[in-house]
This record gives C-alpha cells, sequence and structure tokens, in this order.
C-alpha cells in the first residue's frame, strides 16, 4: 500500500509539470499582450521595451518557462503585473473563500442527493420516482449561471432575504465553519458572512447534487435487491431499518467515491458561480487574470487548481486502494 | 436481440424519452427552419429604416419582447437554436473522432505509442474541463469556431480513455484472435472486428455528450468569451441581457430557458438511449 501510495504520488509531478507548459503555452497564444493593457496604446516604443525588459518578458519563452518553475520551487508565484501584488498571496487570501463554497455546496448536494436518490429507489416507479428523476436531469440541463440568477432574483430581489451579491468578508479566517472566525486574534461569532454563502453554495450544489441521485438510486435499487435485504425484512424488521440501517451504508460506498471526484470538479464550476455572484474565490481570480493577460495569476491559480483536482481524484483512489486489494494489483499492470 | 432491435422497441421507449425526443425534434426544427420562420430580422443592419422601441416587455407582436436595442427576442432565440446546436453536434462529433482514433489505435497498439497518448490523456484530464476550456477559448479569437475548437480539444481525453478501456478487453478476445490468426491486416482488424463492438458505446456517448457540450457553449459564452455581443447565440443573450436584467429580465429569460429545456430534451433522450443499449455505462454517463 504504501508502495502504492508513493508511485502514485510521483506520477502526479510530470502531469503537474504538462499542467504548467501547456497554460503557459495557451496564455502565450492569447491575442493582445499584457504591456498594451499596462500602459495603453499611446506609449512610446522606449516605454514598452523597458517596462518589457523589466517584467522579464524580452527573455525566449523556454527561458521564461524555466525561471517561473525555478522561482515556483523556491515557493516564489511571482507579481501581478498591473498591481505588482504576491500572486501567492492573494490567492491563499482567496482559497479560504473558494474551499468553503465549494464545501458548503458538496454537503448541500450530498444531503439531496442522497436524500433523493433513497426516494427515488424505495418507491421506484412511482411518482416520488419520477419526479427526482426529472428534477434530477433537470438539475443536470440547467445552466449554473441561470440557477445562479434565478436564486438571486428569487431571494435577493424579490424577497430580500440574503445579499444579492458579495462574500461578507470581514471575520471569516481559514475557519470553515461559518460564524466562527478570529478578529484580533481571539476567536468571534459572527454570522453575517453567512448569509452571501447561501445561495452560491446552492447554486454550486445543484449540478452535484442530481449526479449523486441518479448514482445513489441505481445503486440502492440494487442493494434493496440482494440477499441480505430480504434476510433482514425476514427478521421482520421496519422497512424504515432495512433502508436507512441496512442498504444504506451498503449503497454509500460508490456514492462517496463520486463525492470525491466531484469536489475536484466543482472548483472548476466556482469560475461561474464566483462570477455571478462576484464573490471574491479563485475562480473569479482566474477569470480577472485570463481577461487581463496577467500570465503569473493565471499560471498560479490553475496550478493550484489542478493540483486540488489531482489530489482530490488521488485521494479517492488510494481510499479505494486500501478497501479493495485487487485495485492495487491492477494499478501495477 | 441485438442491441439496435432494442433500441426501437416501443415498450422501451418510456414516456420521458418520448418527451425528449419531441423536444429534440422541435429544437432541430426551429435549427433548420428558425431563420426563416423568424418574424423580425436579428442584426442591425436591416434595422435602421424599422427600428422597434427597446426593452418592450412581451406582446402579440414581440412574444418574447424586444432587447435593448429593439430586436425581437423571438427571433433572436430562433435563431440561437441554429448557433447552439451546430456548435453541440459539431464539437460532440469531432471530440469523438479524436477520441476514437486515439482511444482504438492506442488500445490496439499498446507500447510506447499508448504510453505516450496516455500521459497526454492525463494532462488533459488534470485540468477540470471548464478551466481548460476557458484557456483555449480566450486565447484564440472570439467566435463561433473558438468555442467549437475549445470544446473538442477539452472533452475527447475522456472518450479516449474510456474507448481504450473497451479496446484493452476485445483485443484479446477470441474473434479477434482468430482474425490475427488468419492473416487479417491491423487496419482490418481494427475497422472489421473492433470498431463494430464499439458502435453502442459509441451511441451512447454521443446522446450523452451533446446536452453537455451544448451547456458549456452557454458557459463559455455568458463569461464573455465566445461570440460577440450582437450573435445570436443563448449565452450570449443571457450575459448582455443581465446588463438589463432589472428592467427587461425577458432579454435573458427566455434564451436561458431555451437552453435549460434544449438540454433537458437531449439529456433525456440520451438517458433513453443509454437504457436501452447500454445498462453498464448508467452510472459512467
Amino acid at each position: 500500500m504504501i508502495i502504492y501510495s508513493i508511485r502514485r504520488v510521483a506520477g502526479l509531478v510530470p502531469i503537474l509539470l504538462g499542467v504548467l507548459l501547456v497554460t503557459f503555452l495557451l496564455m502565450q497564444a492569447i491575442p493582445g499582450n499584457p504591456i498594451d493593457r499596462l500602459v495603453g496604446q499611446a506609449a512610446t516604443a522606449d516605454e514598452r521595451a523597458r517596462l518589457r525588459h523589466n517584467l522579464g518578458l524580452d527573455r525566449p519563452l523556454a527561458v521564461q518557462f524555466g525561471i517561473y518553475l525555478s522561482n515556483l520551487a523556491r515557493g516564489d508565484l511571482g507579481q501581478s503585473f498591473a498591481s505588482r501584488e504576491d500572486v501567492g498571496r492573494e490567492m491563499l487570501s482567496r482559497l479560504p473563500n473558494t474551499v468553503r463554497l465549494g464545501v458548503y455546496a458538496m454537503v448541500i448536494a450530498s444531503l439531496l442527493g442522497v436524500l433523493g436518490g433513497v426516494v427515488s429507489a424505495v418507491w421506484a416507479g412511482g411518482a416520488p420516482d419520477h419526479l427526482v428523476r426529472v428534477l434530477s436531469v433537470f438539475g443536470l440541463s440547467t445552466p449554473i449561471f441561470w440557477f445562479g440568477l434565478l436564486l438571486m432574483l428569487l431571494f435577493a430581489r424579490c424577497l430580500e432575504w440574503l445579499p444579492p451579491s458579495g462574500d461578507g468578508q470581514s471575520t471569516f479566517s481559514l475557519i470553515l465553519l461559518p460564524g466562527l472566525g478570529f478578529k484580533n486574534g481571539w476567536p468571534h461569532l459572527d454570522f453575517s458572512g453567512f448569509a452571501y454563502l447561501v445561495l452560491p453554495a446552492l447554486t454550486l450544489g445543484v449540478r452535484p447534487a442530481a449526479f449523486i441521485s441518479r448514482v445513489m438510486r441505481s445503486q440502492m435499487l440494487e442493494v434493496l435487491s440482494s440477499d441480505f435485504i430480504r434476510t433482514a425484512r425476514a427478521k421482520g424488521l421496519s422497512e424504515w431499518a432495512v433502508v436507512f440501517r441496512h442498504a444504506l451504508a451498503n449503497a454509500m460506498i460508490p456514492v462517496v467515491t463520486l463525492i470525491g471526484v466531484d469536489l475536484g470538479s466543482l472548483l472548476a464550476g466556482s469560475v461561474i458561480t464566483e462570477t455571478v455572484f462576484s464573490y471574491r474565490g479563485l475562480g473569479m481570480y482566474t477569470l480577472e487574470g485570463i481577461k487581463n493577460r496577467e500570465y503569473p495569476i493565471v499560471l498560479g491559480t490553475v496550478l493550484l487548481t489542478s493540483v486540488m483536482f489531482v489530489l482530490a481524484n488521488l485521494a479517492v483512489d488510494l481510499a479505494c486502494a486500501w478497501l479493495d486489494p485487487r485495485l492495487r494489483v491492477e494499478g501495477r499492470s | 436481440m441485438s442491441a439496435w432491435l432494442r433500441l426501437f422497441m416501443p415498450r422501451r421507449i418510456g414516456w420521458l424519452t418520448g418527451a425528449g425526443t419531441v423536444g429534440c425534434c422541435l429544437v432541430l426544427a426551429a435549427a433548420v427552419l428558425g431563420p426563416s420562420l423568424a418574424p423580425h430580422p436579428v442584426q442591425l443592419v436591416h434595422m435602421l429604416e424599422n427600428v422597434d422601441p427597446p426593452k418592450q416587455p412581451p406582446s402579440l407582436t414581440h412574444p418574447f419582447g424586444t432587447d435593448w436595442h429593439g430586436l425581437d427576442v423571438f427571433s433572436k432565440v430562433l435563431w440561437g437554436a441554429r448557433y447552439s446546436l451546430t456548435v453541440g453536434l459539431a464539437s460532440t462529433a469531432v471530440s469523438m473522432l479524436i477520441g476514437l482514433f486515439v482511444g482504438l489505435t492506442s488500445g490496439y497498439f499498446g507500447g510506447f505509442y499508448d504510453g505516450l497518448w496516455m500521459r497526454l490523456v492525463d494532462v488533459v484530464l488534470a485540468f477540470p474541463s471548464l478551466l481548460l476550456a476557458i484557456l483555449i477559448a480566450a486565447s484564440l479569437e472570439p467566435g463561433l469556431l473558438t468555442i467549437f475548437l475549445a470544446l473538442s480539444m477539452v472533452s475527447w481525453a475522456q472518450i479516449a480513455r474510456l474507448i481504450r478501456s473497451l479496446v484493452l478487453s476485445l483485443r484479446e478476445q477470441e474473434f479477434v484472435v482468430a482474425a490475427v490468426a488468419l492473416g487479417a491486416s491491423h487496419c482490418r482488424v481494427i475497422l472489421a472486428h473492433i470498431l463494430p463492438n464499439l458502435l453502442p458505446t459509441l451511441v451512447v456517448i454521443f446522446s450523452t455528450r451533446i446536452g453537455v457540450m451544448i451547456l458549456s457553449e452557454a458557459s463559455l459564452n455568458f463569461l464573455g468569451l465566445g461570440a460577440p455581443s450582437e450573435a445570436p447565440s443563448w449565452g450570449v443573450m443571457v450575459f448582455f441581457g443581465m446588463d438589463h436584467f432589472n428592467e427587461a429580465a425577458w432579454c435573458s429569460v427566455f434564451p436561458a430557458t431555451a437552453i435549460a429545456l434544449t438540454v433537458f430534451s437531449f439529456n433525456l433522450v440520451g438517458d433513453g438511449v443509454r437504457d436501452a443499449l447500454d445498462p453498464r455505462l448508467k452510472d459512467a454517463a
């Protein structure tokens, strides 16, 4: 198991290098150049050349990439061209927001998805089943941005229950719990930030919820028809106990895998959700970077997102390999 | 009973799949006939003589209202069907062709060739797919072609990996071994013996991917990375309609509903096709 884990982790290094290289080359291809964005068209050729030299953009591409990698190895992600802000620090300050959004979206998705899947399987073929299935296909079909806009319209504009946008950044720290943060170094309770999280998390959670409910349904149907469930029923257990104590636990295994894998892809979905709600997270930072041709920002955020994405997949694989030794042997061949 | 026959057995088609099929036919009809059915022009050039007041609410003349230029939203939504379907179908087809080629050849030949392709697949899959599509779309000139290229270049990898895993097991089957023993060329083994066995899976992938592609197209356009503002694309209409959301919500409500209903129909049909042809893929799609 240890050798398997080491081999898997070592295999990630070339993949992430590939990710960086692809991102770097794509950024070079983006039309327009960062100098134009910084000084505008009016600047003289001399000023442009000086700026280009200062930013290191006049060196060959291979050298630029090499310098970036060697800085990266020292933990330096570079600075924004325009504001000269440290990209690593800015990313760190936004990361908790995105992680918090992703975790809450996943909690919502898991609750809704598992519940929907169980209801659908228990009443298979009946009205609740049809309802859940139609809702789940609809959840998979609705554009995220559209769902976000509808929620915003309903809860923020019409009912005025929740704030339409922003992140309520006040006392939130690295702590994931809403309401618990640090103020002047002391733990502090403040629920104002929570309201800003509800709509984005719900928006981001709809797709995975739909997906989880579909998988949960098919798993539950399979488990409910197995022998041990018949035994449980024959023992005279109530239907409630059969479903929740016996079937649910066994049907959950693939669903847990799915939840892990989806957590990674939620990070990408956050680009749209954060844009809709002007939520100050990594997704919005990436998009700003792309639009302003800020290479360091894009490389940094893409690397971080991909690392988290790949690590989530790895964690799921390792957990499966730990639970099922056959996978370790297959992975070796 | 062959897989193909099962697909067309009426009792297999539930009412959900039926509803999806009707929806798909309507969207297809709108895509083909839309421009000739559209009651009003959708380009500003034609508007100079005959300008309607902007931001009119839905009425009998303009069932979906008019947008901020005074263009008829209903006509634009009809035109948008052609745009979205073109991008959705073309990018699905192209990504499937690339994925099929890579999966077939690397699964069949194996070795160094396989290793090379699979490392590339690893890199592509290490990106969250929408993020890579955004990067590619941003690195090209905005337009229909860009969206199509970005979507095709992102989604081939997943298909290649799935096809490869199927080819790996098909390669060991007796009928393939027999064909090789009879002296069939690589090309013949791949095209005449392996490919036909992949067809049901390919149909399933195709029908389940179209919805995803249309949705991704809308998302890229929504982020402002695709077509220009005057293009009759549903995503673009929602994106620019947001600026006028408070006073003219219909500018984005109708195109967004069109996206949702189209993808909904395609997903319903995709589910039906998958259940009929390849129930094993139930969780994978």
